[in-house]
């Protein structure tokens, strides 16, 4: 008779280990397995994540979440530049000539340094009264005598 | 399994019923406790179901199904352990839990021994007794024939530390087991 070796006795004790851990298994009653069965079904059955929506669905997604701000935020961008262009008159390039103002006088009356009225003498006069400041120059003529030259 | 991944649901119930008791067998045989064990198997199928599409199908579902399986009874002991911390002496005996019992007869016929209970609670005795890393490379080796290189990569060490567990898990084993072993070499 052969002396049994560690491969036999390997052997043995895997076949121990392997047969007695396979009736372990065995010994469990199958409604136990059917009642995890039903709980994995019940599990994989839930839905799963929503499919890939892809460049153009990512983005017209993200737009239905930000709809209310994105008006919002125009609509308040566009009360800005109106104010702004109330306070500034105007954008540029055109001019409406429609009513134009004679141009004023105000201000400072006429400074005259000098008047030479050969043949005849000037006047000049300032008058200040509710309509405002005007200069007045009257011109006589020394030809006539006794006419009034305006 | 093609059909599995195309979503067929009954499909995967057929994977299921035949590899439920297997993937059963080997996640007790880890974290020895029964309750656990259904546990682990059941987040096994329900995250095999969720990454169906990942399975490489030139792989048996079962050795994928394995895979994940050994993943999470492996994070369950390291859960544990990290509860309760257990020596991991790679070189550690434990002694014969129970000297009592009357030697059993193998016979060569380890499937024959296996009727007697009492084999049975000496079988599962010595596999509490051993540290889990010890416990877990002896599992895989012998319920499902993994190499050692299988082995490394499922626990995430070297060829050696797998060698080492493997050779000092069996050697507690038989020394546990000590008489149903000698009676068998002198039948």
């Amino acid at each position: 008779m052969t002396k049994p070796t560690d491969s036999d006795d390997n052997h043995d004790l895997g076949e121990l280990v392997r047969g007695h851990l396979e009736l372990s298994a065995d010994d469990v009653p199958a409604p136990r397995f059917d009642q995890m069965w039903r709980e994995i079904d019940q599990s994989i059955a839930e839905p799963v994540a929503a499919p890939a929506l892809g460049v153009w669905g990512t983005v017209t997604q993200w737009l239905d979440r930000k709809l209310g701000y994105i008006i919002t935020g125009v609509a308040s961008a566009g009360a800005v530049a109106a104010i702004a262009l109330v306070m500034h008159g105007g954008g540029g390039g055109t001019v409406d000539n429609t009513d134009v103002s004679a141009p004023a006088f105000g201000g400072a009356p006429a400074q005259l340094e000098s008047l030479e009225t050969p043949g005849g003498t000037a006047t000049v006069m300032e008058m200040h009264d509710e309509d405002g400041d005007a200069t007045v120059i009257w011109v006589t003529s020394d030809d006539i005598e006794g006419q009034d030259n305006p | 399994m093609a059909a599995a991944r195309r979503g067929d649901r009954g499909a995967f119930q057929s994977l299921f019923e035949r590899y439920h008791r297997r993937a059963y067998a080997l996640a007790l045989g880890v974290v020895r406790n029964s309750d656990d064990a259904l546990d682990l198997v059941q987040d096994a199928f329900i995250k095999a179901h969720k990454h169906l599409e990942r399975f490489e199908g030139n792989a048996s579902f079962y050795t994928w199904l394995y895979r994940i399986v050994m993943n999470l009874a492996i994070d369950h002991l390291r859960k544990q352990r990290r509860q309760k911390p257990v020596e991991l002496d790679e070189t550690a005996t434990q002694e014969a839990l129970d000297d009592s019992l009357l030697p059993k007869i193998l016979g060569g016929n380890p499937g024959r021994a296996l009727m007697d209970k009492q084999i049975r609670a000496r079988i599962d005795a010595a596999l509490d007794s051993l540290s889990e890393n010890h416990r877990a490379v002896l599992v895989m080796r012998e319920l499902d024939g993994l190499s050692y290189e299988e082995m490394a990569d499922a626990m995430g060490c070297s060829k050696g530390t797998i060698m080492s567990r493997l050779f000092h898990a069996r050697k507690n084993m038989q020394k546990q087991l000590a008489d149903l072993f000698d009676v068998q070499g002198a039948a």
